[in-house]
């Protein structure tokens, strides 16, 4: 999972303008920001399970 | 056109394709081809309401999660049944099909040039990282300490230096690989190198027919570094997310 985040989050074609929805439900921002943290607690979860 | 829905993209890919086989992706949806001239989008509708409750501070981190893995699904799928695909950002989402056809058609150019780079590739992700600590190890001094001041200094500056020329042989491993790789790919691009120990963060974008040949270096440079303190590591074949570009104005 914190590989498929790294790899997807900020990546792939952007569209902007007036086609795009302006709020669409997903402040991307703040969308990737939260798909890095989930990332990172997913992984020292995933630490911790180890141990 | 309804205002509580939306149409969420995928990615571009060529106008023949058959997407009957790909998977639901979010909401469940299954995806359709919005098609102009050669080229088609991946797409179908969405409740708006349903991306809204992600944006919420209590939102669930696992429906984020959720929506990532659903959303690389659709577009490894759209990967399989095409011969190239061209990945849009994750959570891209249009007014509706007609904007989309508009898009499509404002876009042609751009978006099929975009598309081309990227026919029968597939990405990887290899990082080269330092294992364990990089402190320098204790050297022992023969000598008796009748100077043990400078028997210190000697001896720090040996471990200094023995920890510099482990640094730059690593560096130049690091550099080997990627120069070996480069080589077998298409092109090439940096990662963000999280962490003090990564010494190489790179995704290539490498031509189906060429992946054995790529794997294979990557073997052989994995098996090269054993011993030496370093591990390396691949992941994929991804979607081409990363070399994923449109050219043109924006707007």
């Amino acid at each position: 999972m914190v590989d498929l985040l790294d790899r997807i989050v900020d990546r792939g074609v952007v569209v902007t303008g007036d086609v795009v929805i302006a709020l669409a439900g997903i402040d991307l921002i703040r969308l990737d920001l939260r798909l890095m943290l989930i990332g990172v607690e997913k992984a020292l979860a995933e630490q911790r399970e180890v141990r | 056109m309804t205002d509580d829905r939306g149409l969420y993209l995928y990615a571009v890919v060529p106008a023949d394709t058959h997407i009957d086989g790909v998977p639901p992706g979010v909401g469940d949806r299954q995806s359709d081809l919005i098609r102009h001239e050669d080229l088609g989008l991946v797409a179908h509708e969405v409740d708006l309401a349903d991306l809204a409750r992600l944006n919420e501070p209590s939102a669930d981190p696992g429906q984020l999660a959720e929506l990532a893995q659903r959303h690389d699904r659709v577009v490894r799928a759209a990967m399989e049944a095409a011969t190239a695909v061209l990945p849009f950002r994750l959570g891209t989402v249009l007014a509706d099909r007609q904007s989309a056809r508009q898009f499509l058609v404002e876009r042609w150019e751009d978006l099929r040039r975009g598309l081309g780079r990227l026919t029968n590739c597939e990405e990887w992700g290899v990082t080269v990282r330092a294992e364990g600590s990089s402190e320098p190890q204790q050297t022992r001094s023969g000598s008796t300490p009748d100077r043990p001041g400078t028997a210190y200094l000697t001896r720090r500056r040996q471990q200094l230096d023995d920890a510099e020329s482990r640094r730059r042989t690593r560096s130049a491993r690091a550099a080997e690989i990627d120069e070996a790789l480069h080589e077998l790919s298409v092109d090439s691009a940096h990662g963000p190198k999280r962490g003090v120990t990564v010494l190489l963060d790179e995704t290539y974008l490498v031509r189906r027919p060429e992946t054995s040949a790529f794997l294979d270096a990557v073997d052989r440079c994995g098996a090269r570094l054993s011993g030496e303190g370093i591990e390396l590591r691949l992941t994929g074949p991804w979607p081409p997310y990363s070399f994923a570009r449109l050219e043109g104005c924006p707007d």
